[in-house]
């Protein structure tokens, strides 16, 4: 038997906690493992019993009634392009592309078209069906070594908590994300997160929480555009960039495994010399994105 | 970081709608052994395994703005 512990969230949850037992000299070699099987149960439902019961729970709250409050509240702040549905659908299709996701992901929301989008039922107004991620079933796995100066480097982490009542904070902003990159840029000593970091991998649960992640991240901001963020995210609009991360939110991707994927995607590119400079990844856990959790990688 | 933290290895399965050929303890030996293959190394060779995964009601045991906390379940030594 190995020592073991278990951490609730996202898989980049458990990664800092492994990273601290080796900061702390307490090991040197952990191997953090994340799985996801959706399937056994009806999520949708489920999810609703992450709500208080007194008062949330009968009201038939959910993951999708979150993710569209969130939505709405961001379009209210900030009505750029992505109020126009089409956009989305544009932005969605993007990101169910690239040639990464075949060779893992499940084909039927692959490389979906923005009129495959736009014909989704309305789940929760805005956002159509096909806006949102699918649960599935899946696992990753990432080891971690200390005093390694040879393999992908993690040089800083850092996570923080939003209020868990949707109405007590602000949706149309994640200051939990905020505060998460704060932390890991300051492990990492990164002076400019936005000069130093040249390509994103978020866990993206909604079409909304793309921009609104990057913008609470300081990675982007609207002024910039549309195009601007989407370079960012290692996405592009034509034929597919050959740095795809692999938004497979579409392809039945697991919530708890979603930052882990991301992580092994930013080490891919790392190793590949497809990324100059630091990855940043992120992950979340809870309604809307309640809990999040930022890495930095070189 | 005063002692480098690297990642040697990573591993996932093929992420799917339905798994029905596995139970979750096969679906997590297909990753950790893709990882474990990825860096050359045997589980004999790590000192200690993390896991995560979802509990239902920790929503109600998430309060705090701001707050640095992980949620910690089960240790075994």
């Amino acid at each position: 038997m190995k020592p073991e512990t278990r951490i609730t969230g996202d898989g980049l949850f458990a990664l800092a906690h492994a990273a601290m037992t080796i900061l702390s000299g307490q090991y040197d070699k952990v191997l953090v493992v994340a799985h996801g099987k959706a399937s056994e149960g009806d999520q949708e439902k489920l999810s609703n019993w992450t709500y208080d019961p007194v008062f949330q729970q009968p009201l038939g709250f959910t993951d999708s009634t979150a993710l569209g409050l969130q939505a709405q509240a961001f379009l209210r702040r900030c009505p750029t392009a992505l109020a126009d549905e089409e956009a989305r659908a544009e932005l969605v299709a993007a990101l169910s592309g690239g040639d990464f996701v075949s060779e893992l992901a499940d084909s039927g929301y692959r490389n979906l078209r923005a009129a495959d989008v736009l014909e989704s039922s309305i789940v929760f107004n805005p956002l159509h069906e096909l806006e949102i991620g699918k649960p599935g079933d899946g696992a990753t796995a990432v080891l971690l070594e200390g005093n390694n100066k040879e393999g992908v480097e993690l040089q800083g982490f850092g996570y923080s908590n939003d209020s868990h009542y949707l109405g007590d904070r602000d949706l149309s902003r994640s200051g939990a994300l905020t505060e998460a990159v704060t932390r890991a840029t300051a492990m990492a000593e990164m002076g400019n997160v936005k000069e130093e970091v040249s390509q994103c991998f978020w866990s993206l649960r909604s079409s909304i929480q793309l921009p609104l992640w990057a913008e609470s991240a300081g990675i982007w901001s609207f002024e910039e555009g549309l195009v601007k963020l989407m370079a960012t995210s290692g996405v592009s609009t034509g034929n597919g960039s050959a740095n795809h991360p692999g938004y497979n939110q579409w392809h039945h991707l697991p919530l708890i495994t979603s930052g882990l994927q991301r992580l092994i995607s930013a080490v891919r590119g790392i190793e590949n010399k497809d990324i100059d400079g630091s990855a940043l990844v992120q992950g979340c856990y809870g309604p809307a994105g309640q809990t999040q959790i930022v890495c930095l990688l070189k | 970081m005063a002692r480098p933290v690297a990642i040697l290895g990573t591993g996932q399965t093929y992420h799917t709608k339905a798994r029905a050929d596995v139970h979750q303890g096969e679906l997590v030996l297909e990753a950790a052994e893709a990882a474990l293959l990825d860096a050359d190394l045997s589980f004999e060779d790590i000192d200690a395994i993390v896991l995560t995964n979802m509990e239902l009601f920790e929503g109600r045991s998430m309060p705090g703005y701001g707050k640095n906390r992980l949620l910690l379940h089960i240790v075994e030594q």
